[in-house]
Formats: structure tokens, sequence, C-alpha cells
């Protein structure tokens, strides 16, 4: 006891980072469950958040506009004669009914509609994101109070985003798919027979093996969700960039490109599985 | 400096680094904020304003984003006890000095956050996070510089042992007397 009353400073900085240790270790063993005062700190923070974030949206989608006037003008025109162009080709490709009809049985087996008859979709504003520069978390303005359950799937219009780490009544944490360490199982679209399974890199990016090394993937090649595990079938995750052969575990591992960009995230669809009647 | 003013700077820091700050990223980063105010707070400032709310708000951050808490506010108060040792061995008024400080506090954060988070079995790939820190080290000393010369001239930051701190009034009728 002499000893800590001597040496105050060095005890009381020892015993902050014992804590913290401890906390670390806690919270590693309860990984997305925090405690009461864990949500409150959240649920405060979120509230306040919200309106500066939809003020940096206004800011950024103003000073685009400002500083892109010329090149969105330029844009414009290009969009409307694209237009022009494929609506003549809409005419010219009417799909005849055989065409159709496979078309729908694709959709089916993609789980489109699977995803329509199964799940809610609740849409969310981005209202903070991780401010390390390490992680790909952030935080969205719906929470238990839309429906919104831990490990609920996230999409937006590029495609996969990652699932809910943790919820409370107007928020949800958000891990990317990309900073995530569990598999994600998937198949390839252009030949649904292959499949694989992939996680992050620890690059900001996905790596990932083909089951069957024979597998015939290509660079280029889109990778959908194949349905295995807690992601439903059929959304898009990102193109495979690089196929190289593992010698030592005579696997075809693969470098992926993540169709979403991740440091960009303003509005995400949570998929909600609808409650059984 | 009072504590309230410098938890509403460390506030306003962590509202604009999770919101705003990340529209306008290069290079999909943007500087951590809170970093630099800790590393200003605690290399400038006597007190304990660098240390106090270096923790409290690592915390913040770590509930808010991380999935492991504890990291964060682990490397921040590392970093304020750090930058607390140098300021006796720099001088303060030098803008030198501040960069050197926030160069140094970068590197050890970003080494801490990528040691603990390999402990943990994230596997992080170091030449990932060496480029990323490399872009962070050149925001950071600007955002630091940027920082200390609004807080510096707003808020008195000299640790002078015989400046006076009573009524300016009854200071000049002492010097005169």
């Amino acid at each position: 006891m002499n000893w800590l009353r001597e040496h105050r400073v060095l005890s009381t900085i020892l015993s902050i980072f014992f804590i913290l240790i401890v906390i670390m270790a806690i919270s590693y063993s309860h990984v997305g469950s925090s405690t009461v005062l864990g949500r409150s700190v959240q649920k405060v923070t979120a509230l306040v958040q919200e309106p500066f974030s939809d003020a940096g949206n206004g800011i950024r989608s103003g000073l685009k506009g400002i500083f892109q006037f010329r090149s969105i003008l330029k844009e414009n025109e290009e969009l409307k004669k694209q237009i022009s162009d494929l609506n003549r080709q809409i005419i010219q490709n009417k799909l005849t009914e055989a065409e159709l009809a496979e078309l729908r049985n694709l959709s089916n087996i993609l789980g489109y509609d699977q995803v329509a008859s199964t799940y809610d979709l609740v849409t969310a504003d981005v209202i903070a994101m991780d401010g390390s520069n390490w992680f790909n978390l952030f935080t969205i303005n719906a929470g238990t109070d839309d429906g919104i359950y831990r490990d609920a799937v996230v999409i937006n219009g590029d495609g996969l985003i990652g699932r809910v780490l943790e919820t409370g009544p107007n928020w949800s944490k958000i891990i990317s798919v990309i900073d995530e360490s569990n598999s994600v199982s998937f198949k390839v679209f252009r030949d649904m027979q292959l499949l694989g399974i992939l996680s992050g890199d620890g690059k900001g990016a996905l790596d990932g093996y083909m089951i069957d090394p024979e597998a015939a993937v290509i660079e280029g090649d889109v990778l959908i969700t194949s349905g295995i595990g807690m992601y439903p079938a059929g959304i898009p995750i990102g193109k495979v960039k690089e196929v190289i052969w593992n010698n030592d575990t005579l696997l075809k591992t693969i470098t992926i490109d993540p169709s979403a960009y991740f440091k960009n995230l303003q509005k995400v669809t949570v998929l909600v599985k609808k409650q059984q009647d | 400096m009072k504590y309230r003013y410098s938890f509403l700077l460390f506030f306003i820091a962590f509202l604009l680094q999770t919101t705003v700050f990340n529209h306008f990223g290069i290079f999909g980063m943007s500087p951590n904020l809170i970093l630099c105010l800790v590393v200003i707070f605690s290399f400038l400032y006597e007190g304990y304003h660098g240390i106090i709310y270096g923790l409290l708000f690592g915390l913040v951050m770590d509930i808010c984003f991380a999935q492991i808490i504890g990291i964060a506010s682990i490397g921040l108060f590392s970093i304020a006890l750090i930058c607390s040792e140098l300021k006796r061995y720099l001088y303060k008024e030098s803008v030198v000095s501040v960069a050197i400080v926030s160069l140094v506090s970068t590197t050890v954060y970003g080494l801490m956050y990528w040691g603990i988070y390999r402990m943990l079995g994230n596997e992080f790939d170091f030449l990932y996070v060496a480029e990323k820190e490399a872009i962070l080290l050149g925001y950071h000393a600007v955002a630091t510089l940027i920082i200390y010369h609004f807080v510096s001239k707003n808020f008195k930051h000299r640790s002078d042992r015989y400046m006076y701190r009573g009524n300016l009034q009854e200071a000049r009728s002492l010097y005169r007397s």
C-alpha cells in the first residue's frame, strides 16, 4: 500500500490500463453485445449524428454541383442521347416469349423471388461511419423498432454490404463483408455450378477459393451469394480480379473486387425476414 | 483552458469525424481528429485534457463503431501519455515540434492498433496498414497544424510559471509598485 501511495500517478495509469484490458477481454468474448451503458451511448450519439450526417450529405451534393457543373451538363447531354438510343434498342429487341420464360427461370434460380417473398426490405440512411480508416463499420438510422435484428443481411443497389452486428431501438451497427472474418459462400453467375467460399482479405478487399479445384473460373466473372448460410441467394458480391493456383493448399484461390464501394455509403437496405403467420 | 471548452472541442471533432469528414475523404481516408486533439492537448496544455478526453472519446468511438471495445481508448490513452512526456524534451512553441509529435503519435497509434487487432486474431496485412498509415501521416500533420493554429490563437497554452494569473489591473499596480 505504501508503494501505491508513493507512486500514485504510476499506479493510476497502470489501473486504467488494467481496466481497459479487462473491458477489451470481456468485449472480445461477447462481440456484438453491448451493455446497457453502451446501448445508451449509441442511442444518444445516433440522435446527434443524424442531423450532422444529413448536413454533410447536403454540403457534399452542393459542392459537387458547383464544381462539377460543366461535367454534369455534359454528362446530362450524353445520358439523354443514351436514353434515346436505348429506347430505340428496346423497341428493336423485344423479348420473345421463350426468352422471357428463360429469364424468369433464371430469376428463380437467383432467388430474387425468394428474397421478395420471404424478406421485408427496410431502407435506412447511413448516419455515421467508423472514423478509424481501418474498418468499414457504420451506423444506420433504423433498428429494432423497424424490425431489424442481429445478423440481418444488408445490401445496397450495387450488391452485398454486410450484416447487422448490433442493434438498438433507432440505430444499428453494420459490419461490412470486407471486414468479416466469417466466410460467405458464393457461386459464379456465369455457371451456377461453380461454388466457393470467400472472406475479407485484410487488405480492404475479398479473397476466397473454389470448392472444386478444377472449376473454370476466370477474371471478370461475377460472383453472387449461393444461399448457403445466413446470406440469401442471388446478391451480387463482386467481380473476380485474379485467379491463382495455390500449390500449398491445392486450391484455386481468387481475389475479388467488391461490387459495393464501402467508403461512401449513404443508403442501404436491410433484409428482414417476414413473420410467419 | 477550462475542461468544458476542451470537452466541447472533442465532441465537435467526434461528430465531424464520424459524419461530415467521411464524405470528403481523400483516397477514401479522413484524418482522425480525436487523435490530433489528444496530441495537441497533451503536448501543449498542462492538466489532463488529453488523457481524460482521449480515454473518454476512445471509449465512445469503440462503443459506436468497433467490434471490440477498448482498443481505441488504450491507443489514445497511451498517445496522451507519450505526448505529455515528449513536452519535457521538445520546445512547445515550435510548429516543427508539433509536427514531429503528430508524426510520432500517428505511427505509434497505428502500430498499437494493428498489434492489438493482430493479437486478437484479425488478419490485417502489414503492408496494407503501412500504406494507409503513410497517407495518414500527411493528413494528421496538416490537420494537427491547422488545429494547433486555431487552438493556440484562441486559448492560451503557455505554461509559464511566472505568468500572473490574477486580475490584469492588479498586476499592473503590483508592477508599478
